[in-house]
Order: C-alpha cells, then sequence, then structure tokens
C-alpha cells in the first residue's frame, strides 16, 4: 500500500506539486479539513466555552467537549474527563513534573528516563530530580537503537517513583515495548509516562490497553494545529494532583481566603480554553480514522522498508536504529562520513526536499549515537515512492558534491 | 479521499543520478577546497587564549585560539565539529586576519557579517578585500545556513575581545 492519503487533501501539497515533504515527525501538513473546521468554528461558533448563558456559547461549549471526546476516543480513553488539553507534549510533561513530582517524588526518590527521551521529557524530569533531590538515572540503548532492558531493569527499584520513555523513539524510529515496560515499572510501584508524539498519527493507539499512567502527545504531530496537545492520565493520578496553574475555569468557589478547584479535566485547564485548536485536532483524528490506522500503519511500513533498502545502496552511510520496517516507526535518521548533515539539508532543500537535520531535541542520544548530527527523514500518510525516489537523487548529489571529502 | 489500491509492488529506490547544479552557488569550488584541506585547523601550542562556542540550533561547536602580540594577530587556530560551510569560514577567515592588526581584523570580521546580511552592502573595493571570504555572498540565499558563518564570526570576536 504505497498510497493511501491523496496530496490533494493537504492544501499546502497540492499549491507546491515539486515539494517532497519528508518531515513529518517535526511537524504534519495539515489536511483541508481541519483547516476548514478551524475556520468554521470561528466563523460559526466561537465565542468563549464555559462562559456565556447565551446559545453562542453553549454551542461553543459543546464543541470543546465534543472534540475531547473524539480524541479520548482515539487514543482509547473510556473516560474523556481524564483527557486534559495542554499546549503539546512539552506542556503535559511540564504538569506532570510540577503537577505529580514535586508532591510525590523527594530526597533518596529515583527518576529513570532513557538515553532516547526527548528533550520534552528528559530536560522537564533532570530538573525535576535537581528541584527534588532525587537521583536521575538514564537507561542506555543497545547498538541497534533499543532500550536496553537490561539496562533499564537494572535501574528499577523501590527508590523509582517516576519512569519516562518514548512510545517510539523521535529521532530513532524504535518502537518500545511499552507493555512489557510498564509491568517492570509497576513491579517497583513506578509511575509510568509515555510520551506518545511520535506514535499517535503513526499507530493504533489504545493507552488503557497499554496499561500507562500518563500518556502525552502533541497535535500537531498528528495533523492537527500547532498549539494543542493531550494529556491522559489515570483518575486516580488526576485527582490526587494539586492544580499548577491558576485561574478562570479551574476553580470552584473562589473566597477572600481560600479558593476550591473544579472538577477535571476543568482544573488542569486554566483560562480560555483553546476551543477552536481542540475542535481542529478532534476533525484531524477523524480524519485519521477514516483512513484506518491500520492501513496508515502498512503504508508507512512498506514504504519505511523501501526507504531503508533505498539508503543501504549509498556509500558510507550509517542509518540508526532498527533495520527492520515492521520494528520501527517511519522515521529514518541517518549519517555519512563525507557530508555533514547541514550540508546535506542543504542540498535536499535546493531539490525540494524537505528533511530534519540537527539533534532532534536529543543532545544525550548524539553523544552515544557519537554524532553531532543526522539528517531525519520521515514518512505520513501523503508520503509515496516519488518522494523517496526525489530524495535518493538528491542524496546522490550531495555525495558527489562532497566525493573525497573525510568529515574530520 | 479513500485510498487507492495499488497491487504492482513499488519500484526499488536507486542510487546514481547526474548531480544538479543549482547547489553550485553555495557550495563554490573555493569553499570545498578550504572544507576539503582547511587552514589554520589544529591547536596551537602555548597559552594563546581560547574559547569555545556552540550553535545551540545543531549541536556543532567550534574552538578557537588567537595569538595577539603588540596588538597585532601573529597566529591562530581553530578547531571545529560542523559542517562545511562553518568549517571553510573558520580556514577563509584565519587565513585573512592572521598578520593584522585587532582592530583591521575587527573590521574583517564585521564585513563577513555585512557580506551574509547586506543591510548595507559593502562597497566593491571592501568586498574584493575579502578574497576568499567573499565567496560567502552565497549564504544570503540560504538563511538557515547564515547560523553556520556566524558561529565563526563569533567565536573570533570572542577569541580576540578574550585574549
Amino acid at each position: 500500500m504505497t498510497f493511501l492519503a491523496p496530496r490533494s487533501d493537504f492544501p499546502l501539497l497540492a499549491d507546491t506539486p515539486t515539494l517532497h515533504y519528508l518531515d513529518s515527525a517535526a511537524t504534519a501538513q495539515k489536511p483541508r479539513v481541519v483547516l476548514d473546521a478551524l475556520q468554521q468554528f470561528y466563523e460559526r461558533d466561537n465565542a468563549n466555552p464555559h462562559r456565556g448563558a447565551y446559545e453562542l456559547s453553549a454551542r461553543a461549549t459543546e464543541r470543546y467537549h465534543d472534540a475531547r471526546a473524539t480524541i479520548a476516543t482515539f487514543i482509547g480513553a473510556t473516560d474523556a474527563d481524564c483527557t486534559l488539553f495542554v499546549r503539546g507534549t512539552t506542556e503535559a510533561m511540564n504538569l506532570i513534573a510540577y503537577g505529580w513530582g514535586d508532591a510525590h517524588i523527594g530526597a533518596g526518590d529515583a527518576i529513570v528516563v532513557t538515553a532516547m527521551d526527548h528533550h520534552a521529557s528528559f530536560v522537564t524530569f533532570q530538573q525535576l530530580a535537581k528541584r527534588t533531590g532525587a537521583e536521575f538515572r538514564i537507561a542506555e540503548l543497545t547498538d541497534d537503537g533499543r532500550i536496553d532492558m537490561t539496562s533499564l531493569r537494572s535501574m528499577l527499584d523501590s527508590r523509582v517513583k517516576l519512569i519516562s520513555f518514548p512510545h517510539v523513539s523521535n529521532a530513532l524510529g524504535t518502537i518500545n515495548p511499552v507493555t512489557e515496560i510498564v509491568a517492570l515499572a509497576h513491579a517497583v510501584g513506578a509511575v509510568v509516562v509515555c510520551d506518545g508524539a511520535q506514535a499517535v498519527p503513526h499507530l493504533a493507539v489504545d493507552v488503557e490497553a497499554l496499561g500507562v499512567d500518563f500518556y502525552a502527545f502533541s497535535g500537531h504531530k498528528v495533523g492537527g494545529p500547532m498549539g494543542i496537545g493531550v494529556l491522559w492520565g489515570r483518575r486516580a493520578l488526576l485527582e490526587s494532583m494539586s492544580p499548577w496553574q491558576f485561574g478562570g475555569d479551574m476553580i470552584e468557589i473562589v473566597g477572600d481566603q481560600v479558593t476550591t478547584f473544579n472538577t477535571l479535566p476543568h482544573r488542569f485547564e486554566a483560562g480560555t480554553p483553546n476551543a477552536a485548536d481542540a475542535v481542529g485536532l478532534a476533525v484531524a483524528c477523524d480524519y485519521l480514522t477514516a483512513l484506518g490506522m491500520d492501513r496508515v500503519r502498512a503504508h508507512e511500513v512498506e514504504l519505511t522498508a523501501l526507504l531503508l533498502d533505498g539508503l543501504q545502496l549509498l556509500d558510507g552511510i550509517r542509518i540508526f536504529g532498527p533495520m527492520h520496517a515492521q520494528e520501527r516507526s517511519g522515521v529514518v535518521s541517518f549519517a555519512f562520513e563525507d557530508v555533514h548533515a547541514h550540508d546535506l539539508a542543504t542540498i535536499l532543500d535546493e531539490h525540494g526536499v524537505c528533511v530534519r537535520a540537527g539533534h532532534h531535541c536529543a543532545q544525550p542520544l548524539m553523544r552515544r549515537l557519537g554524532v553531532p548530527a543526522t539528517a531525519r527523514a520521515s514518512v505520513w500518510v501523503h508520503t509515496t515512492p516519488d518522494d523517496l525516489h526525489a530524495l535518493m537523487t538528491a542524496l546522490q548529489h550531495a555525495k558527489s558534491l562532497f566525493a573525497d571529502v573525510a568529515l574530520r | 479521499m479513500s485510498p487507492s489500491a495499488d497491487p504492482t509492488p513499488p519500484v526499488p529506490l536507486k542510487a546514481g543520478t547526474p548531480p544538479d547544479p543549482r547547489v553550485a552557488s553555495l557550495y563554490q569550488e573555493i569553499i570545498l577546497s578550504h572544507y576539503r584541506t582547511p587552514r589554520h585547523k589544529g591547536v596551537l601550542s602555548g597559552a594563546a587564549a581560547g574559547v569555545e562556542h556552540q550553535n545551540p540550533l545543531c549541536g556543532d561547536t567550534i574552538s578557537m585560539q588567537v595569538q595577539v602580540d603588540d596588538g597585532r594577530i601573529t597566529d591562530a587556530a581553530f578547531v571545529a565539529r560542523a559542517c562545511s560551510i562553518t568549517q571553510a569560514t573558520a580556514s577563509m577567515l584565519l587565513s585573512r586576519v592572521i598578520g593584522l592588526s585587532v582592530a583591521e581584523a575587527t573590521q574583517v570580521v564585521a564585513q563577513v557579517e555585512r557580506l551574509i546580511e547586506p543591510v548595507t552592502p559593502l562597497s566593491e573595493p571592501d568586498a574584493a578585500s575579502l578574497g576568499d571570504l567573499r565567496a560567502l555572498a552565497s549564504v544570503v540565499r540560504f538563511p538557515a545556513r547564515k547560523a553556520c558563518v556566524r558561529l565563526v564570526t563569533g567565536a573570533i570576536s570572542d577569541a580576540i575581545a578574550f585574549r
């Protein structure tokens, strides 16, 4: 299944026929239906949710609530009130750190992350450890870019209060064994935080079946708007947490000296909610549901296999992460001995091929790979073999330009 | 939006296509030459002041040493873990400033910065005086790469100020 979603579904791609967008892992292009939904919300339903007694406000409130329900269903959450809107995965991680971590973690405790955690979780929990005096432990990786389960097991003891790892690595593409890690973590009583930013756009995700305690993702990588994301958490955990931001909407009764707080999900959504973007994200989820997440996955596996096979033909290439398409997402990072990732990205750009070059917000990982930066191509629903052929042509050009250069 | 079935298997990707001339303007031979055989790459022995700069966006690093005697740059060296533009810039810039007074070198650095951000374009004689560095004018067309040049100009300015 090498063709799935037509290019015409995406206005930006439809308007630039020569563009080969292979950077969906950074942010996804937006389906027309999402852009239309945003426009329609502002043209027909715009009012401040939860505020006015007039019908328009009630309608905005209803659209916002419906969006939450749609998104909850999309990730397998039966309790929509435990599906909180945040700005994105980064804010979700900070909500966990300040809302749960500060109250439950102290000196003598330990936090475990992995060497493939994105800075969003790595830095957030590193700083939580620093604030609370907890030990910060980093589970190492195997040579083929998986979490080293021996390393991880050795770090899990009764001192560990929180463990964080990505469902899918943003730099390696590795799909991690979530349920296995959850079982190990729960055996020592640790709370499990799973970064789903690179999983939700590509795999059918069921947060309850995964067994995690917190699961976060960013809307813009799913084809939704920038500035909206989701944190799902277990009800008991969320209800035990203090709010981390205060203001309107999250209160129940405000006394002169004392305030009581609203119920879930509102106690964690201070201020005017980002209703329009929530509606846009729900439409993005509906778009993917209509394509079928199983078909999305099958499409990406096929293209990833094609890409891995093609890249291996190039001299001096190092491909990171598992080499079997079935064991990874459609994110493929690579580096050449003789062409720096930025030179590569510039030359590719001239060929209309967009890839990410850099450290992918994963500097601890780059250090372990022994490279300052990698180039990363990523596929999504609209990607075709033609996009990958264009990538290969551009890569070959870059290699010929830098022939007989040895990176020092 | 209905997905189309495609019964034919995809054509495998191939390596090997002719070069594309479009990027030639950035990767001119003079830049590639400095990248392939960088001048003044290494570490100065002795007590020359050194600085290390990093581009936080990409993680590239450069360390730079400048030896100043009686207000004149008598030697300089760099070590970089960086792209071709950064390495070539360092090679060309150090080749140009060694032997100059600190004031003259500071002016050359300012001219290179104006070359890639031509708010007030350099006069023809000034541009010509930059020699090989003039090739960096092509970076104007590649906004994402200006930081690669500035990594070097920032490091050498610091190294001179820090000496």
